[in-house]
């Protein structure tokens, strides 16, 4: 039943006054966070309903008005077969953010639970999947998912079977340190003494309480993915014509961007407003989630 | 320690073996024939059965993977597949290239980034600090090759101040080549008193290393901040207030000496990292470096090309792991006490 006097139920009411004050306060406190909650939305909103906001089709190709300046037409101008840069760049935030996420996603499934059993168990497995992830981090940045991504074929899709692989390890890392640090924790010894098994301590005590980290970083590493894709794309090892991304939208303008700087410069600084929006993001997170990082 | 350093080695060598195992099986899950990829377009049967008896195409991969390895003991990173030459001497000539790069870049990144390091943690939540911390950010969310593009944009289609790619001018070339001493271009022609083709891969290499020193920059300017924060912090640095001492000795000599050992490490190893080759940076400019040629090399599926950047790169990342200690040594009297 609706309370609003708050008389019959003062906790909902003051709780309700908390959380009003709580946002306030976050937006005084963390005016950057608020900003890349902002701007990570309207990627989002822009990714989820290009359809409905792009005001033409990504691939319409039309000679007549092939590299147009920005216009009221032609908002972001276009680019060499006269596709309006501005609907591919938003069409290009599905592919972007479509990538940063599964990419991060299929990394922390791989690498959460190899550093939860690397940290908690110790030993011998421990040393066996550490060595894994020194010698996959001991690549070159870059190397590995190019020289995946060349193995696999350039496709978006294999763009990110290759950043995820290559990614993974360092939640192996994350996870690994923090749990060596937590399974020390009394709780956990308590639980243990209690007769817990293994799985339970690793599912109820220490994967909740290492998450926070993870979380900052996942959101951090969306960005990072998003630019590693447009990398491989610029090297040609990533998305291929016709697929609309934009680190492939700024490769294509490579040989006329001197001359039509637009070309470029949009899908350029898209790339750019994501992977800072998501570190943003990150950053914020790790203010709010848990003061003793940084 | 020596058990230590000794464990420490061994671990290292079982990842630069584990690096090269790696970059094998991926570099061969591509289908293709090498020697196909060898001998060019339409070859005869005869000549493929050649080039596979001689490189020992026709053997198991495990046999390849162990005489390769053997080569790589003595220094023969084996035979291009694109360019018909040996790795090691190509990948020389373009170290040297890379080298003279990344560390002009490296140091106009530290020139740039150390001051504003400093003067940011002198005026936390000052100006420059805001100003640094917004610099730093978009040095790590710009993509490097956007950051090249829109530098060309600028000094060359713009102002056309700088040349658009490459090392040298093709007339340059023609003209005065340069004479290789060190594989340093700008020593070499100063060296050599070559004055044209010195103002020519002068004025080619700044947007490159403009570039680098771009994204390195944000590193080198938190790292900086961030030590001198934590040394600022200290018991001793409140001594030296409470006597009294100028300012600029406090900052400078008592805090400033201590937080360059943190900011060498981090530093160090981020030029570690660059010496590998800056894939992005490279092929926007035409540099023809180590990143260049990984990139050249991995499209062509070259896999000489691509294990010898990767033992290149593992390798010199072992150096400069092993610099990093011995400034850190020089830089910290406290580890040079015995035992330590």
């Amino acid at each position: 039943m609706r309370d609003p006097s708050g008389l019959r139920d003062p906790k909902g009411l003051l709780a309700g006054i908390a959380s009003v004050r709580r946002v306030r306060r976050v937006v005084r406190r963390h005016p950057l966070f608020v900003l890349a909650l902002i701007a990570t939305g309207a990627l989002l909103a822009g990714a989820i309903f290009a359809p409905a906001l792009a005001p033409y089709p990504p691939d319409e190709i039309n000679f007549a008005e092939k590299l147009d300046p920005p216009s009221r037409a032609h908002l972001f101008g276009t680019d060499a077969l006269g596709q309006d840069i501005f609907s591919r760049s938003l069409y290009g935030a599905r592919t972007s953010l479509a990538i940063g996420g599964l990419v991060i996603a299929v990394a922390l499934a791989l690498g959460v639970p190899l550093g939860l059993a690397a940290g908690y168990f110790g030993g011998r497995t421990d040393e066996i999947i550490m060595r894994l992830t020194d010698v996959m981090l001991g690549f070159p940045p870059l190397l590995l998912p190019m020289a995946i991504a060349a193995a696999l074929g350039g496709s978006v899709f294999n763009a990110m079977v290759a950043i995820a692989i290559s990614w993974f390890p360092w939640y192996v890392r994350l996870l690994r340190a923090e749990v060596l640090v937590l399974r020390q924790e009394a709780f956990v010894e308590a639980s243990r003494a209690l007769g817990a098994g293994s799985p339970w301590i690793l599912w109820r005590h220490l994967l909740p309480n290492a998450m926070a980290p993870v979380i900052v970083q996942a959101s951090m590493d969306v960005g990072y993915a998003i630019l590693a894709a447009a990398s491989l794309s610029f090297i040609g090892l990533g998305a291929q014509p016709p697929a609309v991304e934009w680190g492939l939208m700024v490769t294509t303008a490579r040989v006329y961007f001197l001359d039509f700087w637009w070309t470029a410069t949009f899908p350029g600084l898209a790339i750019f407003v994501a992977v800072l929006a998501f570190n943003l993001l990150g950053d914020g997170l790790r203010d709010l989630l848990d003061p003793r990082l940084k | 320690m020596p058990a230590y350093l000794a464990r420490r080695l061994a671990l290292t060598i079982l990842v630069l073996w584990g690096l090269t195992l790696a970059t094998f099986v991926i570099t061969h899950l591509v289908p293709g024939d090498p020697a196909a990829l060898y001998l060019g377009p339409k070859p005869t049967q005869e000549q493929i059965e050649a080039v596979n008896r001689k490189f020992g195409f026709d053997q198991p991969l495990p046999v390849q993977y162990v005489r390769y390895m053997q080569g790589v003991m003595s220094g023969d990173l084996g035979l291009s597949l694109r360019t018909k030459r040996p790795v090691t001497s190509e990948l020389g000539a373009r170290f040297a290239a890379t080298f003279e790069l990344t560390t002009l870049g490296m140091a106009l990144a530290l020139a740039v980034g150390l001051p504003i390091g400093v003067a940011s943690a002198r005026r936390r939540g000052g100006a420059v600090d805001r100003l640094s911390q917004v610099v730093a950010l978009s040095g790590v969310a710009m993509p490097a090759f956007f950051m090249g593009m829109l530098l060309q944009l600028l000094f060359h289609g713009r102002l056309n101040w700088l040349p658009l790619q490459g090392r040298l001018a093709k007339e340059v070339m023609a003209h005065s080549p340069v004479q290789s001493l060190t594989g340093l271009y700008l020593i070499d022609t100063l060296l050599t008193g070559n004055w044209p083709a010195f103002q020519s891969t002068a004025a080619h290499i700044v947007l490159p290393a403009l570039t680098i020193a771009f994204t390195s920059v944000a590193v080198v300017t938190r790292m900086a901040r961030s030590a001198m924060l934590e040394v600022l912090s200290q018991d001793y640095v409140r001594t030296a207030w409470a006597y009294g001492l100028p300012e600029r000795l406090v900052y400078y000599k008592y805090a400033l000496k201590p937080a360059l050992v943190t900011v060498v490490t981090v530093v160090g190893l981020a030029y570690g990292y660059l010496l590998g080759g800056s894939f992005l940076v490279e092929s926007i400019f035409d540099w023809p470096g180590l990143g260049q040629y990984a990139v050249l090399s991995i499209l062509y599926n070259d896999y000489p090309g691509v294990m010898g950047v990767t033992v290149l790169y593992a390798v010199s990342f072992i150096l400069v792991n092993l610099a990093v200690d011995l400034i850190y040594h020089a830089l910290d009297p406290r580890l040079k006490e015995p035992g330590t």
